[in-house]
């Protein structure tokens, strides 16, 4: 039998590149179906697995979808507006805690997260170095950011312009690393996470600058009305906070108007939760409060159902795909009749005969499902992961 | 259409998403239950909370002793565990002019001074600033120690057992039995301090340190401020300024107990002082002693004036 | 060693063919060629020699052992392990190389093993036959001439006591077609083999020890040359 195989081997790989592609093409057809099942599947789990962690969403009123999606993966490219003030509204019902995001910034790729330190248990992230942001302008970011940007604790993270043109209002603040989160398996891997309000001074609703009261800024106070010291606008702004500088920190108008994303309300119980939700859905109409597993669980209904037509279209060419091996395996066999009638003159039994003729079948087929396997399971273990790397790279 | 964006993201999410699969979950185990205390910026709200919630959650002063709080810068490691209080106590009225500046969770801060923010006391002589295209923002500030306004302290005591009861439904009960007994030991200290405003009205008031404002408007006390320290002699510049000043009824209030030599030289002077302990720092004596122990200074001083 | 063929008669079902042999004796080391007209039974009495096809009468047999008569599966087994066969397409296989053409009817015969004595055997024949620095080579890439060289190495790896060629220099040109017959009369004489070839080509005759005209079902003595 082993001359038979080396006889088979041989043969298939003289016609190496014929049955590569044969073995490729099958492999792809028994592969991709399954993967897409198992992601969508993994993907509908992780979307219900956060939106079951954050059950309730509260944001400005528009698209419950957007909120949802915004505020679970900071996902949204323009966030609506929610005013600083609710989040007191929020607490005040007494029914929750409130925990603010602001999610329109980015540094690069990642969002900026604006928050506050219940994020972090309340998500129950853990820092694999470093220590959580204390201080104005520090940042503590993801995993993932930290790998892809090679950024440590002692390192800078630089907020991104919103638009070239920005010229005005959001320019880049350099925040010091000083903690790095260890992998969640969330998209908090891929956020970078800073005090709410880092997120106004990256919007301009606070800035640090040198003290007009010092003989070095002179040149730059226009006149003096009463207490009051008018500057021109080239007072020189801090684009960094320091120790040194954070003093000078400090905010244009009352807090309770600027500006965040949305709020997650932390409620104690169901009966919190419950009572929290009728609350806002009878008495607010200028905010509203969404049930984010409701929101995602919609959504997923017709990912599934986008799914299952890819499954359908998948399953089509695999027929078709099975459909061209069994031509090219029967093209092959006709080919090879001559060496079937000269195996059988120089005395090959039929079995030896046989065998030879199906190595090539079993083979590419074997190694197809093989290989086969072998993606789906890797597809399971890292499938997402590592689309998400071949995309990011 | 509408439903297109979101299934895009999804597909989206599929690809850049934020979860690798079957990964070991455990990793994601939350921490085991931090412990629970509550935070006060100084020594009247560390008592007001330690008299609210008894034994049941721990309170703590995070300021050292000989540091004044109004004065404290905390250290990143002192945010650290402020992050990780229940509560953390804060005076308001500009006293903590850092929280700014950090990062704490507003829900769990709680400013005891804000119900009463339109009689906070407004400094003179602030410079504000302004630049730019945003125009004015003013920086003006306010009188800070509004706990010797008795009325204040019993809106900020207030605030805080509300705070306590909203964290800790299932001892509201407890905190309100709790703030009743603390309100009338306030009462007590308001009418000891009004008896004394009473029968000493009319005198000249000298303060060591701008910290009375809101005692001084409380009870009708008005005087002039000084900057000196009871452990400091002043120069002779000061003491001469001083004379200068001094009507022949004039009491002088100090913060704490004079050195020996400064009170040997105001006795000389033949002005009389009192003191009048704030008690904003960590002390070895609770705030309500140190607040008795005013009163009973003033009940004192007022019967040997009589 | 000897092949005898006795009293051998074949017809084919559809009946208008017979071949009839009374008696055909082919002794150790002799070549002889099969010639007469198309459709006089040549290749049809090769084949009845080499198994493929079984005589209506008659036996044939080899060093006195009846093989007519076997079953398909001992006739192959014979075939593999006591017979050489040649083609006039020389039927190699593409995807092999010389060696492993050469060692392809070794590597199907029950109870043989490649061994390296095996292969340095094969490598002799090859190295005789001229085409030891194509070893390796594919046939792909040989000439007709060395096809047919390789072709003969096959078929006289395993020492078979009689050589069955068909046509074996059809497809050649004239200076390899006696070159390479000269070298497969060689190897069979040196090796006391018979041979047995079926050839169309008179020119070729005079190298035969002897030749057999199937149309006249006559044995001839042809004197050889030289």
């Amino acid at each position: 039998m082993g001359d038979l195989f080396y006889l088979g081997a041989r043969y298939i790989s003289h016609h190496r590149v014929k049955l590569l592609v044969l073995t490729f093409a099958i492999t792809l057809v028994s592969w991709l179906p399954v993967a897409i099942q198992i992601i969508v599947d993994q993907t509908a789990e992780q979307l219900l697995k956060r939106a079951e962690d954050t059950p309730l969403v509260i944001g400005a009123p528009g698209s419950p979808l957007e909120l949802s999606l915004g505020s679970l993966y900071f996902r949204a490219k323009t966030p609506a507006r929610l005013e600083y003030s609710e989040l007191k509204k929020v607490e005040a019902t007494g029914y929750a805690r409130a925990i603010p995001l602001y999610y329109r910034f980015r540094a690069q790729d990642y969002p900026i997260v604006g928050t506050s330190p219940d994020y972090f248990s309340y998500r129950g992230l853990q820092l694999a170095n470093g220590r959580p942001a204390a201080l104005l302008g520090e940042a503590v970011i993801g995993n993932k950011v930290a790998e892809a940007m090679s950024l440590g604790v002692g390192d800078h993270i630089i907020s991104s312009p919103e638009s070239v043109f920005d010229l005005a209002g959001v320019y880049p603040l350099k925040m010091p690393v000083v903690g790095v989160l260890a992998p969640s398996l969330s998209p908090d891997d891929e956020a970078v996470f800073v005090d709410v309000k880092t997120t106004w001074v990256i919007q301009g609703l606070g800035h640090g600058h040198q003290d007009l009261n010092k003989r070095e800024a002179i040149g730059q106070v226009i006149k003096r009305e009463g207490d009051n010291l008018v500057a021109n606008a080239s007072v020189r702004q801090f684009n960094t906070i320091t120790s040194d500088n954070l003093d000078s920190f400090h905010f244009h108008g009352e807090s309770a108007g600027f500006p965040i994303s949305a709020i997650i309300p932390v409620a104690p119980d169901d009966k919190s939760a419950a009572l929290l939700l009728g609350h806002f859905q009878e008495e607010r109409e200028d905010v509203q409060i969404v049930r984010s597993q409701r929101v995602i669980s919609q959504l997923l209904d017709t990912v599934f159902t986008v799914r299952d037509y890819i499954v359908v279209g998948i399953a089509v060419v695999a027929i078709a795909t099975a459909t061209v091996a069994l031509l090219v395996f029967y093209l092959s066999l006709r080919l090879r009749s001559g060496e079937r009638f000269t195996l059988a003159r120089i005395g090959a039994s039929r079995l030896q005969v046989q065998v030879l003729m199906a190595t090539e079948v079993i083979c590419v087929l074997l190694i197809s499902a093989v290989l086969a396997t072998v993606l789906i399971f890797l597809t399971r273990q890292y499938g997402i992961s590592m689309m998400q790397q071949l995309l990011l790279t | 259409m509408s439903s297109f964006r979101p299934c895009l993201f999804v597909l989206i999410y599929c690809c850049l998403a934020l979860v690798g699969c079957g990964q070991d979950q455990s990793s994601q185990q939350r921490t085991e239950a931090p412990e629970v205390y509550i935070a006060a910026v100084n020594n009247p709200l560390y008592y007001f909370a330690n008299r609210l919630i008894g034994d049941q959650v721990q309170v703590r002063l995070s300021v050292p002793a000989d540091i004044d709080p109004a004065q404290w810068q905390p250290s990143v490691e002192d945010l650290l565990q402020l992050q990780g209080a229940e509560l953390f106590l804060l005076n308001g009225a500009g006293y903590s002019p850092w929280i700014a500046n950090v990062s704490l969770a507003s829900g769990r801060v709680v400013t005891t001074a804000e119900a009463v923010r339109n009689h906070w006391v407004e400094l003179e002589g602030q410079v504000t600033h302004s630049h730019g295209p945003q125009g004015d923002h003013a920086h003006g500030g306010y009188a800070f120690t509004t706990w010797m306004d008795m009325s204040l302290a019993k809106a900020q005591a207030k605030a805080v057992a509300s705070a306590i009861s909203a964290r800790w439904p299932q001892w509201s009960d407890d905190v309100s039995e709790r703030l009743s007994a603390l309100l009338a030991d306030i009462d007590e200290l308001n009418r000891g301090y009004q008896e004394f405003a009473a029968i000493s009205g009319d005198r000249q008031f000298i303060y060591s340190h701008p910290v009375y404002q809101y005692f001084e408007r409380a009870y009708g006390l008005p005087g002039h401020s000084l900057h000196w320290e009871p452990e400091v002699m002043p120069s002779e510049v000061e003491w001469r300024e001083l004379s200068e000043k001094l009507q022949p009824d004039a009491l002088f209030i100090w913060e704490a107990e004079p050195a020996v030599d400064i009170a040997a030289k105001m006795n000389a002077l033949g002005l009389p002082f009192v003191v009048i302990a704030p008690g904003a720092n960590r002390s070895e004596t609770d705030w309500l002693s140190l607040q008795r122990a005013n009163v009973s200074r003033l009940q004192l001083q007022g019967m040997v004036e009589e | 060693m000897s092949l005898e063929i006795e009293g051998v008669r074949f017809a084919y079902d559809n009946g208008g063919f017979v071949l009839s042999v009374p008696h055909l004796k082919l002794l150790p080391g002799e070549s002889v060629a099969l010639v007469g007209p198309s459709g006089s039974g040549k290749t049809t009495l090769l084949n009845l020699v080499a198994g493929i096809l079984s005589p209506e009468q008659g036996t044939i047999s080899l060093d006195g052992q009846v093989i007519t008569g076997l079953g398909v599966r001992q006739h192959r087994r014979h075939r593999l392990c006591r017979m050489g066969m040649i083609f006039q397409s020389f039927e190699l296989l593409e995807y092999l190389d010389l060696r492993d053409n050469v060692l392809l009817q070794a590597r199907l015969a029950p109870g043989v093993r490649i061994t390296p004595q095996l292969e340095q055997q094969a490598q002799d024949i090859v190295a005789e036959l001229g085409l030891l620095d194509k070893w390796r080579r594919p046939v792909t890439e040989l000439s007709q001439g060395e096809r047919q060289r390789v072709a003969v190495s096959r078929a006289l790896l395993l020492d078979p006591p009689l050589v069955l060629a068909d046509e074996p220099t059809g497809n050649l040109d004239p200076d390899n077609k006696r070159a390479v017959l000269d070298q497969l009369i060689a190897l069979c004489a040196g090796g006391n083999r018979i041979l047995l070839t079926v050839t169309h080509d008179h020119s070729l005759l005079p190298a035969f020890d002897r030749v057999v005209d199937m149309s006249e079902l006559l044995v001839q003595e042809v004197a050889r040359d030289g």
